[in-house]
């Protein structure tokens, strides 16, 4: 499990590309944060609002992305190069996982800074900041999952490509399809206890499920070459 | 609530809170009354109560829109205890008020636009701001043994600071107070006999809002210095990914920059949300016989809004202003006030207080203009204005210091001292016009001595 995740994460963070995408995430968040600064021109702290909300869909977008191959890292294996090797399906699904998991984390780490400022510019407790993260780790563990398993099941590149958007545009944007996950409501900054719990927890469930499907889909394609 | 129920929207009126209990409490009243466009703000005070006591709390407060009751609660050990909604009526507000100090509450002449207030010597506040939602405080009737120190000083006070009194034909002073009334001396005050018959006219041109502060313009976002921390956070960020990505067991290296980064950041917001936060703060204390009364106005405009905390004298009277919510003026144990409320993105936000105190603080000038005196205390940078002249002195010694015509020179109507009294007290031009006032910087405030002429 461990040498799956291994592999993943030395693509993700040793390679140029890897490298690459990290640099420019990073300088997106703080180029958005930039925005930011602009005064609030009405109550409820809109600029804040809508900051919280890109975040939240990049993070969710590069997850997915990297995991299902949208933006492929040569070094990194799917699931149908993994199903391949001699490693269980178990170690394959749940590596894929522990890396999913370790990258969202990296992500959501790189978002704290930008967030504090925002709340602290805004004489709010920076700490805020890490209850965001924890919803952008969530979502974005979840939507890795997606995206692992879309990287297996759907072999067509511009089919894959068609249905990653439109299931993340699902969970992410359309409150109603998330049931009671409703991610760009729980990455705001006020938002009661319970609301952002039930997305971290809904999220959390959705990506067991979803890497529990990935094990299951090795064996699949290990049976179905 | 007001003058015998009567208010005069806009202005500072006497409240007297009656608190009664069955059992001992420790705890606090609370009154809440609506202050702003969608702001209502809570006076917070300590209060005591022995088993059966009863407890009586007078305090200033303005009042602007009758249509929302005030609400008064007790409070104690983060309970609600009780909460009485006052009874306020739209029929018993008006532009102009009379107070009416009469027992037998005979009747009384007036014009359309007018209401008289019926009031007894119970009634009188002990906060001399109060009494600037009257017009006039007529005296049929005044038994000085049922004031107590407070109310005596609070009408004092209001008068020697301009308030009008109109003594009726007939009144005999029971005491020093109505003595001094009708001596002829009040200071900025006019006193005046007055009969009965005679219909009162209302003053001469409506008085300017007493509540209002000078709002500060709008500020602008510091792009500049936040793009330069914007910067750095990221540059930081990339060298711990680097370092994080460079060996097994680095990885710690991307939560400490991040970790760093967060504590630059939120230290470089603390900074830029002070540069976009406007404060506009004056101070202005107007000396006349002994008597300070200080006004205050603080007013400013946040790019971010957030939370706002002033700390107040003690014994000010507090007003808010502008777009706030969660408005809070609580009373310390010591006596001072704390107000904090949430300001809106923008939008500006005011306070006025009040504040009237005792000071052996005065001054005298020769009727030729040949020397001043000042007595109790020394001034730094003054000026003496007087006649359209002014003139200044480096530092006034107390005794008598004597004036060189030739250093006269025209009154600056833009010298900061009178721009910064003006902007607190409707009243000033009317003082500067009839009577010689020193103004002295005393640190961050003005002190505005009215001189009498000897």
């Amino acid at each position: 499990m461990m040498a799956v995740a291994r592999g993943d994460l030395r693509a993700r963070f040793t390679t140029s590309k890897g490298a690459t995408v990290q640099a420019l995430f990073s300088g997106l968040v703080y180029l958005v944060a930039f925005f930011g600064v602009s005064p609030d021109g009405a109550p409820g702290r809109p600029a804040l609002a809508a900051i919280s909300s890109i975040y939240l869909v990049i993070v969710a977008y590069l997850c997915a992305a990297l995991s299902s191959g949208e933006i492929a890292i040569p070094e990194e294996k799917g699931l149908p190069d993994l199903a391949t090797t001699r490693l269980p399906a178990h170690a394959v699904g749940w590596g894929k996982a522990v890396s999913g998991a370790v990258f969202a984390a990296s992500l959501s780490v790189l978002a704290v800074p930008a967030l504090s400022f925002l709340l602290a510019l805004r004489a709010l407790p920076p700490t805020l900041a890490l209850e965001q993260a924890v919803v952008l780790w969530a979502v974005g563990w979840a939507c890795a999952g997606l995206g692992t398993w879309m990287g297996g099941a759907v072999e067509s590149d511009l089919l894959r490509s068609i249905a990653l958007w439109a299931a993340l545009i699902a969970l992410v944007g359309l409150p109603s399809l998330a049931g009671p996950v409703q991610p760009l409501e729980a990455v705001q900054p006020f938002v009661p206890f319970a609301k952002r719990a039930a997305c971290i927890g809904g999220a959390i469930l959705l990506g067991v499920l979803l890497f529990a499907l990935c094990v299951r889909w090795t064996d699949r394609l290990r049976r179905n070459p | 609530m007001g003058w015998d129920g009567w208010i005069r929207p806009g202005r500072w009126h006497p409240v007297t809170l009656t608190v009664r209990s069955d059992r001992a409490v420790e705890g606090w009243i609370v009154l809440e009354l609506t202050q702003g466009p969608e702001g209502r703000v809570r006076y917070r005070r300590p209060v005591q109560l022995s088993e059966g006591a009863t407890a009586l709390l007078r305090m200033a407060v303005p009042l602007r829109d009758v249509r929302s009751p005030p609400v008064l609660t007790l409070e104690a050990e983060g309970k609600v205890l009780a909460s009485v909604a006052a009874a306020t009526s739209p029929r018993r507000a008006s532009a102009s008020l009379i107070g009416v100090l009469d027992r037998e509450r005979r009747g009384f002449p007036l014009s359309p636009d007018q209401a008289a207030a019926f009031l007894d010597e119970g009634d009188l506040p002990e906060d001399a701001v109060a009494y600037t939602s009257l017009d006039f405080l007529v005296i049929r009737s005044l038994d000085e043994r049922e004031l107590n120190e407070r109310q005596h000083a609070a009408l004092r006070a209001w008068v020697t600071h301009g308030g009008r009194v109109l003594v009726a034909d007939g009144f005999e002073p029971t005491g020093p107070l109505g003595s001094w009334l009708v001596s002829g001396r009040t200071g900025l005050g006019a006193v005046k006999r007055w009969r009965p018959s005679t219909p009162l006219r209302p003053p001469r041109a409506p008085e300017a809002d007493p509540l209002q502060v000078v709002t500060p313009s709008p500020p602008r976002a510091p792009f500049g210095r936040a793009a330069a921390g914007l910067a750095g956070a990221w540059l930081l960020l990339l060298a711990a990914l680097r370092v994080a990505g460079s060996g097994r067991n680095r990885w710690i290296a991307l939560p400490i920059g991040a970790a760093l980064a967060t504590a630059g950041l939120v230290r470089l917001a603390g900074d830029l949300r002070e540069r976009v936060t406007l404060p506009n703060r004056q101070q202005v204390t107007v000396v006349a016989e002994g008597i300070a009364w200080t006004h205050g106005s603080s007013s400013q405009i946040s790019a971010y809004g957030g939370p706002v905390a002033y700390r107040l004298p003690s014994r000010s009277s507090v007003a808010l202003r502008g777009e706030f919510t969660d408005a809070e003026v609580r009373q310390m144990p010591e006596g001072t006030w704390v107000l904090a409320a949430a300001q809106q993105p923008g939008r500006p936000l005011g306070v006025r207080w009040e504040r009237v105190d005792r000071t052996t603080l005065g001054a005298a000038l020769d009727p030729q203009g040949r020397w001043l005196l000042l007595e109790g205390g020394t001034l730094s940078s003054s000026w003496l204005l007087w006649r359209g002249q002014m003139r200044g002195f480096e530092r006034l010694l107390p005794g008598r210091t004597f004036l060189d015509p030739a250093r006269w020179r025209a009154a600056d109507p833009d010298h900061p001292g009178v721009r910064a009294w003006r902007q607190v007290d409707p009243a000033s031009d009317d003082i500067m016009r009839d009577h010689p006032v020193v103004l002295a910087e005393a640190g961050d405030h003005w002190i505005v001595l009215v001189v009498q002429r000897r």
